[in-house]
């Protein structure tokens, strides 16, 4: 009998890395698949619109508003991240999705005391994968029970 | 004998303390991270931590648009952790002898500690701890 490995999907998001446990994800929309609509966005919440999932409109939010990240490119060549919660499933706007890897391949790193300050709430984690610093993506602090809570 | 390291970054030349001065990195890449303060343009990692980078063209009031990533990554000591300078250019270690070191008091800009004229270029002296304690602020 083989045991399930932890798996990681890395996205980029205005040149910054994240990485998001692949057990949240249910599909993953490639840019113009979907149609974003706008007409119930919730900017102050991330919320840019909705979008139709399996004949049901689910929210979009797009993370770059609370991380204060500039908007590299239009919602149109975004690609929808499709993640289950206990509220249901929603949308996550990103840049660009790359690639999978097991969970064991990601190094914790210590966040500097002097960047805790404005980092907040936003995100707790930072890992090393390939040399490269990959923030990592917690889901709930989006969308969910204590969703949008930073 | 003091003894300092020089480098320069753009417009800017600068000093460090030898006892504050950890290590120079050559070729490492600095990573944008969200949320960091306005005086942090990114992260570099070394030795499996992350290194605040300064933007001391902010902390010392220049207005160059940095386009690119630096040659040289500068550590340097703080009281608050180990912080990373951007260089473009090192100019050797030299004794505070070889110079004119010059005090400077000047309130706009507390990270500059005074100035060092070496060989016809003035290095401004740079404060690490003030520098850091910038970053909290």
């Amino acid at each position: 009998m083989t045991q399930a490995v932890a798996r990681k999907l890395i996205f980029r998001l205005g040149g910054v890395a994240f990485s998001l446990d692949l057990s949240f994800i249910v599909e993953i929309c490639e840019p113009d698949t979907a149609l974003l609509d706008t007409s119930c966005a919730d900017t102050d919440a991330g919320i840019v619109g909705s979008l139709s999932f399996r004949n049901t409109k689910v929210p979009a939010i797009d993370p770059a508003l609370v991380f204060d990240l500039p908007a590299s490119i239009p919602y149109s060549a975004k690609t929808a991240l499709l993640l289950n919660s206990s509220e249901g499933n929603w949308a996550l706007l990103v840049d660009r999705v790359g690639e999978i890897s097991q969970a064991d391949k990601f190094k914790p790193l210590v966040i500097p005391p002097l960047l805790r300050g404005t980092i907040g709430g936003s995100y707790s984690q930072v890992e090393l994968f390939d040399r490269e610093p990959v923030v990592c993506f917690e889901p709930e602090c989006f969308y969910g029970a204590t969703g949008l809570a930073i | 004998m003091s003894r300092f390291g020089l480098f320069r970054a753009h417009a800017i030349a600068y000093a460090i303390p030898l006892p504050r001065l950890l290590k120079v990195l050559s070729g490492e890449r600095c990573y944008p991270l969200p949320r960091l303060p306005r005086t942090v343009t990114g992260v570099v990692v070394w030795d499996e931590q992350l290194i605040p980078q300064l933007d001391l063209d902010r902390l010392l009031g220049c207005s160059v648009e940095v386009v690119g990533q630096a040659v040289y990554q500068v550590l340097v000591a703080s009281e608050c952790g180990i912080l990373a300078l951007s260089a473009d250019q090192t100019c050797g270690i030299v004794a505070g002898e070889s110079g004119e070191l010059v005090t400077v008091t000047d309130k706009a800009n507390p990270g500059i500690t005074g100035d060092f004229h070496f060989q016809g270029a003035v290095f401004h002296i740079l404060d690490i701890d003030s520098l850091a304690i910038d970053l909290t602020q």
